[in-house]
């Protein structure tokens, strides 16, 4: 099939269904199509909801959201604010779904039931024209719902953030305030509590032992870090050219430069350098163990190691350093590391398309270099002493090059851990951004969200050591470096700060970070920094989620229809949940709906009839598969998410509004016409 | 659509009265039992309607509670594995709410805040602030159900092992010292929306008393009960009050006594039982927070003993007991109001050893299965609660005259030769084996009767035992560590002895 | 009764069967019936319970859909969209929007013709005058009417769109005599305006006032059809009446009948109907309508 149609065969088979249905079930209908009449019917069932009262059980909601803030919890005002945009915008959405679906799902049954259909029918309007002005007429209720409701979710919001706003004064005046919390308490006060920002986040992020000049051939990290390189290997690559299916693949080399710098010692680690006493390693917990890791150390400077192993895309470990023989070779000057990648592995690599080979700093004192392409793979040709090299996979920003090597920090329980204290020992981090779109001057505001470590050993003191890390900017045009400020970042809480908008250039340039603070490890991700590019007022944020909302409730309306076409209305709600969250659902499920699941239901209900465990197995197996298989023809409503950005206070990107809008019209349209068709065939007189 | 109004109306209204007859029954209820006292103001949250109870909210919610508690937990769970903790506070309040009958989901939540969130704080005050939190928590559950406990041994437990013996204690003890104190009214109250707890609230008067309403006692004493038996008459601050004022605010382990004792008391008198720690750990808890309290107060002496003679503080603490020994008598010093911290603490010290004395007998009158393990507590208090008193004697000595000096220095002499002895008999008694006893023992005395041993006999008996110890190979002594901390307890009673001999 | 080009209801072996739920047949409802319906008459469908009326109706309206056979409505296929412009329907029970008042009853029937609002504006109060719904009932919510309040109403809505054929399910079930009389009237002048009117009912007296041509169906089928006066007459019994006769003279004809050879010969006075004297009577203690004479049988 053509790509065209393969990559969009949905949407395909979404127009088959409009365009047969509509033109070859329903052309006369199609040509008797009046607005007017849709908009009488749309109005009947408008006005029926109206004066059922169904617009009563907003001002219960809102009870339902006043008394349920009241509950929170919150880790400072802004959590507060979060937590209860939160509550409003779930508490509209349930409200307006669970409204819509019963509304939608009865109103069809119970027309036909009383036999008031009998009086529409007669007369000259098409089922078709019945059903549009159904959905539009609970679309035009489910849009009342949402605007009551968005106003009280203004209104409320802008009463709390008033009530913050005069409490964050109070406590600044009074300078109650801990030294991690003032910064934050003084953001809030200067950019308000509601907001709506557009946030970029950095396109890499890297640790290195030294700041790197654009003069540098060669960058540098320490022990404990690594620097990775990405491989795509492909069989023509690798496979001698009479080489069959089933045939082992020819071992491969790697091969891989590796320069060497002493590295300063703290005095810590001289006088570790000092004992007689070899010390095992500390554990691989992942905290931060660096005085037990330096214990390792022996009378002098041990020679400088390196630890090579392959990961995969995810950078999960696909062929360990053992697996390689690669756990901890001795760099020799101006010699390349030999790895050899056994002949069993290599269709490993093949099947898994991207790798990266990684190579880890194992002695300490010593700094570990690579330049730009460090490391190439040598697959054997037919003639001996010759082979392919097969370079690093090439640079997604430009593919006429290979991908640079990316440095990396240890991984740490929340990402690369940035060591902390003195410069000349502890490593730098930076983040690079592309074309951010800056003021021309002023100052730029940054948000930052880490995890911070800390050793046992700082713990034990009467006194709180904040963790201090210093941020500057260097301009990428011209190289030049502002002057660093400092934050206090807490743990898993955001922290703001602004640089001047003189320092970051025309929008490309990098953030220089170093943790000052010996024994805490911050870790870092690439997206753990943004930088705010935008604002926007509250309400034009709140409008869009609400849309969002108002979309998805036109995609329940017309499921509910369509089922109440050949349903009863009980059955009608129970189908149109399961179709609205199947697909959701399934997603849910996830890995747990893999291959296997047969076997290991039929191993905890206990079949041990092999015979009968086959059967329970093929039969778990075969509706696993269809339920995925149907799962990908219903709607997502997952791509209806509405709450998230505006809790957090970013702008609901047009790319959201345009998703949102395709599941609702991509779904929407062709399960009209498939409402329509049920319709026109139904004996609505029984 | 008429007839359907007025059973709506009548709906509605019920539904509130159930809410404010509850909060009525309550409330009269907490009037006989209430004990307002510390964090009580932080019940109420944002505003009344926060304090909204569990009842009519579980009400409210109809057969929804299950299916929102289920939500709740699953989701709070996964939050705190993620290492994403936005709304996992309110989430949790939301469980407590709707989960009020349910001991073991308080128990969890308590320990989850104090010790699965509070560690994932980088700054100790935020894990500080989180701890409080936990408080917060225990606090109003126990409010909702005072009494029960084992609402009051996980408050003890948090003051005991979080705050008392975490790896942050000497961050979280001070505080909570300093924050026990008197301090002015704060601008910033629990009703104020945003407002979150960053400190205890005092529990001292501005003398270092308690407060009035921490000690008022509410439960009268039934008439039945015999009048040897314990019985917590309902102030919060019951097993303290005995020991005021605290002028240096209280103690982190003080504060876990209290709640312990009373824990202790409602399973001995009250017949309840902890369903997860067994009867036996709940008894010995006072025995060992007082033991706790001791230590805590002797470490605090020293240290203010060192400041006021102007000794650097040495990172050992055991080194902090030799720094100060070789202090003569005559000594001076113009930090006066640190030698009153030190004689202070140094004077409750021996007190809280008899007491803690006193309640680990009182356990093994009903648990003699630890008797051994617990003898070389008792053991040891008894010989702290020596030196110590000999170390306040001492430092009172430098700064008194005349007869009163010499009825100081003489009863510090007697406490010292008394606190020596009673190390020395500990060493051997508890840490040099038997084989080694069986030859170094007078006839007739075993390891249990140590005491027999006159005290000038004891030194040599030591001695006896390093010879043999030094005789055989390296590394076969296991308790030497155990020991070198005995022996710099020796060292400094015999340091001091020294001095007093010298002036005689 | 007069005709014109082509026929209003024309139906050739049109029959229904009723399924259940897996398939099978359950109920004939109506069985081969072949009928015409001639354009400007009154055609009256009786029968009892259960034989076909409301089936056939439905059939006409495309409520339903034929097991067999062919129906077309003024020349085109039943069930028709575009014809349902021509058609107006009067269900046996009030099947509108209970929520709406009479005003928005109309004008959203009004609507669905795509009647412009101008039009509407006279329409919509000209016909509540027709079928006599005061001011007050007109904003009263439809779940508020009576029964004959409904029916009129229901009329109503019927002629929204000034048909050419109309459909009348038992019209005058629920109304009281003066109403019937109002309903038969209105039949009557449906007609004189050159409209078609299929009239369904089981209340044979009103049928026999207004039809002008009648079917009776029985279990599904047809079992007569033709005009009124020729089903109804007593071929074999002449009827004379005159005015102004004395006894005397009046024994004077019964003799001169037994010598024509008259047989049962019976001279009375003759009655009027009972709904002609109920409506005599209401119209007379009525202060300000006008004496309407009662029908000649």
């Amino acid at each position: 099939m053509p790509p065209i149609i393969n990559d969009n065969i949905g949407w395909w088979i979404a127009g088959a269904i409009v365009v047969i249905g509509l033109v070859g079930f329903g052309l006369r209908d199609l040509l008797r199509f009046s607005p007017r009449r849709i908009w009488a019917i749309s109005s009947v069932s408008f006005a029926e909801s109206i004066r059922r009262r169904v617009l009563w059980i907003t001002p219960l909601a809102i009870i339902g959201v006043i008394i349920v803030s009241q509950l929170q919890h919150p880790i400072d005002e802004q959590d507060a604010i979060r937590q209860t945009i939160k509550f409003c915008l779930f508490a509209t959405g349930l409200l307006v779904t669970i409204v819509i679906i019963i509304l939608a799902c009865t109103n069809l049954p119970k027309e036909i039931d009383t036999r008031v259909i009998y009086t529409i029918v007669t007369k000259p309007t098409t089922r078709l024209e019945i059903i549009l002005g159904k959905i539009i007429g609970f679309a035009r209720v489910s849009a009342a719902i949402l605007i009551i409701m968005g106003l009280f979710t203004w209104g409320y919001l802008h009463l709390r953030a008033w009530n913050m706003q005069r409490y964050i004064a109070r406590q600044l005046i009074d300078g109650d305030v801990g030294p991690a919390r003032k910064p934050s308490l003084e953001h809030y006060q200067q950019s308000g509590l509601l907001q709506a920002r557009q946030l970029q986040d950095s396109d890499s992020y890297e640790i290195f032992a030294k700041l790197p000049q654009s003069t540098d051939s060669v960058r540098w990290m320490f022990n404990e870090q690594d620097f990775v390189v990405p491989f795509r290997l492909g069989l023509g690559d690798v496979a001698p050219a009479d080489w069959q299916s089933g045939q082992p693949l020819p071992p491969l080399m790697i091969l891989a430069h590796v320069y060497t710098q002493e590295a300063p010692l703290t005095d810590e680690q001289q006088e570790h350098l000092g004992g007689d006493l070899l010390r095992g390693l500390g554990t691989d917990t992942g905290g931060p163990r660096l005085s037990d890791s330096q214990s390792t150390m022996t009378a002098k400077r041990p020679a400088p190691k390196v630890a090579v192993q392959i990961l995969d895309r995810n950078g999960y470990t696909l062929l360990a350093p053992n697996i390689l023989n690669a756990t901890s070779l001795t760099l020799h000057e101006d010699q390349p590391l030999q790895i050899q990648i056994p002949a069993e592995q290599v269709m490993t690599l093949v099947n898994h398309g991207r790798f990266f080979v990684s190579i880890t700093g194992a002695s300490p004192g010593w700094m570990y270099g690579a330049d730009s392409n460090p490391v190439i793979i040598l697959a054997p040709t037919p003639q001996p002493g010759k082979f392919n090299q097969i370079p690093p996979a090439p640079d997604p920003r430009d593919p006429s090059r290979h991908t640079p090597p990316i440095f990396q920090g240890r991984s740490g329980t929340h990402g690369q851990q940035l060591r902390g204290g003195p410069a000349e020992f502890n490593p730098v981090g930076i983040y690079r951004f592309h074309n951010v779109p800056l003021p021309a001057s002023g100052q730029v505001p940054f948000e930052m969200r880490v995890g911070i470590e800390r050793t046992g050993d700082e713990l034990s003191t009467s006194t709180d050591d904040l963790t201090h890390l210093s941020i500057s900017a260097r301009n990428l045009k011209t190289g030049v470096i502002s002057d660093p400020i400092t934050i206090t970042p807490e743990s898993l809480r955001p922290t703001y700060f602004s640089l001047p908008a003189s320092a970051l250039g025309d929008g490309n340039f990098e953030l220089i970070l170093r943790n000052h603070t010996n024994g805490h490890w911050i870790g870092l991700q690439t997206n753990s920094v943004f930088v705010v590019t935008s604002h926007q007022p509250f309400i034009a944020n709140l409008a869009k989620s609400l849309l969002i909302l108002w979309l998805m409730t036109l995609l329940v309306i017309i499921i509910a229809i369509l089922c109440s076409t050949f349903l009863s209305w009980p059955i009608a709600v129970v189908l149109t949940i399961v179709l609205l969250l199947g697909r959701w659902g399934v997603m849910q499920l996830g890995d747990t709906l893999g291959s296997g699941i047969g076997n290991q239901i039929a191993t905890d209900f206990g079949f041990s009839d092999p015979s009968q465990a086959k059967v329970v197995s093929s039969s778990v197996e075969a509706l696993t598969k269809a339920l995925t298989a149907v799962s990908h023809v219903l709607p997502d409503i997952s791509k209806f998410s509405a709450t998230e950005d505006v809790e957090r206070g970013v702008m609901v990107p047009t790319a959201r509004l345009a998703e949102s809008s395709a599941v609702a019209f991509g779904f929407g349209l062709p399960m009209i016409v498939l409402a329509y068709i049920f319709l026109k065939n139904k004996e609505v007189a029984p | 659509m008429r007839g359907r109004t007025p059973v709506i109306i009548l709906l509605i209204v019920a539904l509130l009265a159930t809410g404010v007859t509850s909060q009525f029954a309550f409330n009269r209820r907490n009037a006989a039992t209430h004990r307002p006292g510390q964090l009580a103001s932080s019940d109420t949250g944002a505003s009344s309607l926060a304090g909204m109870n569990s009842y009519a909210l579980a009400l409210l919610l109809g057969g929804l509670r299950g299916p929102l508690v289920m939500m709740l937990w699953s989701s709070s769970e996964a939050q705190k594995n993620e290492k994403n903790l936005e709304d996992f506070d309110t989430k949790v309040e939301w469980i407590r709410l709707l989960q009020p009958e349910f001991d073991t989901v308080h128990i969890f939540q308590i320990w989850n805040k104090a010790y699965n969130i509070s560690v994932q704080m980088a700054s100790l005050a935020n894990k500080y602030a989180t701890i409080l939190d936990a408080l917060d928590y225990a606090r109003k559950i126990d409010r909702q159900k005072p009494n029960d406990i084992n609402i009051v041994e996980a408050i003890g437990q948090i003051y005991f092992d979080k705050l008392g013996n975490s790896a942050e204690k000497d961050y979280y003890t001070q505080r909570v010292r300093t924050e026990t104190q008197w301090r002015p009214a704060e601008r910033t109250h629990p009703g104020d929306i945003g407002w979150r707890r960053t400190r205890l609230d005092p529990i001292l008067d501005q003398k270092g008393n308690l407060l009035p309403e921490l000690t008022k006692p509410r439960i009268a004493r039934p008439e039945g009960l015999p009048a040897d038996s314990e019985w917590n008459n309902g102030a919060e601050y019951q097993y303290l009050e005995p020991y005021q004022p605290f002028p240096y605010g209280v103690s982190a382990f003080a504060i876990a006594y209290n709640f312990f004792k009373q824990a202790q008391v409602l399973q001995s008198v009250g017949k309840q039982h902890h369903i997860q720690l067994s009867s036996m750990v709940v008894d010995s808890r006072p025995a060992l927070a007082l033991e706790s309290w001791a230590r805590d107060e002797w470490t605090r002496a020293g240290e203010a003993e060192l400041k006021a003679f102007d000794k650097p503080l040495p990172s050992e603490p055991l080194d902090k007991q030799m720094a100060t020994a070789s202090l003569p008598l005559n000594a001076t010093t113009t930090h006066l109001e640190l030698i009153d911290a030190a004689l202070y603490s140094y004077q409750l010290i021996p007190r809280l050893c008899h007491d803690s004395i006193a309640e680990f007998r009182r356990h093994l009158l009903s648990y003699s299965t630890n008797f051994w393990t617990y003898m070389s507590h008792i053991d040891e208090l008894q010989a702290i609660a020596d030196l110590t008193q000999g170390d306040h004697d001492y430092l009172a000595a430098t700064r008194a005259s005349g007869e009163v000096r010499r009825n100081l220095i003489q009863s510090a002499e007697h406490s010292y030769t008394a606190a020596a002895a009673g190390f020395r008999r500990i060493i051997l008694k508890y840490y040099v084996d038997q084989p080694i006893l069986d030859r170094i023992l007078p006839h007739g005395v075993t390891k249990e009767t140590v005491e027999k041993i006159p005290a000038d006999q004891l030194q040599t008996l030591l001695n006896r035992v390093q010879q043999i110890l030094a005789a055989r190979p390296a590394g076969i002594n296991p308790h030497t560590e155990d020991v070198a901390e005995y022996h710099y307890y020796i060292d400094r009673a015999n340091l001091r002895l020294a001095q007093i001999k010298s002036v005689k | 009764m007069s005709t014109s080009n082509g026929e209003a209801v024309q139906t050739e072996h049109l029959s229904k069967v009723y399924k259940d739920f897996w398939g099978r047949d359950k109920v004939r409802a109506l069985d081969d019936l072949n009928l015409t319906i001639h354009r400007g008459e009154v055609f009256g469908l009786l029968g009892p319970n259960g034989s076909g009326k409301s089936t056939t109706i439905k059939l006409l309206l495309g409520l339903i859909f034929a097991s067999r056979g062919r129906a077309s409505v003024l020349g085109q296929p039943a069930g028709s969209t575009r014809i349902n412009e021509r058609i107006g329907f009067l269900p046996e029970e009030s099947y509108l929007y209970r929520f709406l008042n009479g005003e928005e009853t109309l004008r959203f029937y009004g609507r669905l013709f795509r009647i412009p609002s101008r039009d509407l504006k006279k329409r919509v109060p000209a016909l509540l005058d027709t079928v006599g719904l005061d001011e007050k009932s007109r904003k009263r919510k439809l779940r508020e009417y009576s029964k004959g309040m409904a029916r009129r109403i229901g009329l109503a809505q019927a002629l929204i769109n000034n048909p050419d054929l109309i459909l009348l399910d038992e019209p005058t079930t629920g109304l009281d005599p003066i109403g019937t009389r109002e309903m038969k009237d209105l039949i009557l002048s449906l007609k004189a305006q050159g409209k078609t009117v299929l009239l369904c009912s089981h209340l044979l007296a009103d049928v026999q006032d207004v039809c002008d041509r009648i079917t009776i169906l029985f279990k599904g089928k047809m079992q007569t059809i033709g005009e009124v006066r020729d089903l109804l007459q007593v071929k074999d019994i002449t009827q004379v009446q005159t005015r102004g006769l004395n006894e005397t003279q009046i024994q004077e004809v019964r003799q001169f009948m037994s010598r024509l050879g008259g047989q049962e010969t019976t001279i009375t006075h003759p009655t009027t109907t009972l709904e002609d004297l109920f409506v005599r009577i209401v119209r007379e203690n009525t202060p300000d309508n006008a004496a309407t004479p009662p029908r000649q049988a």
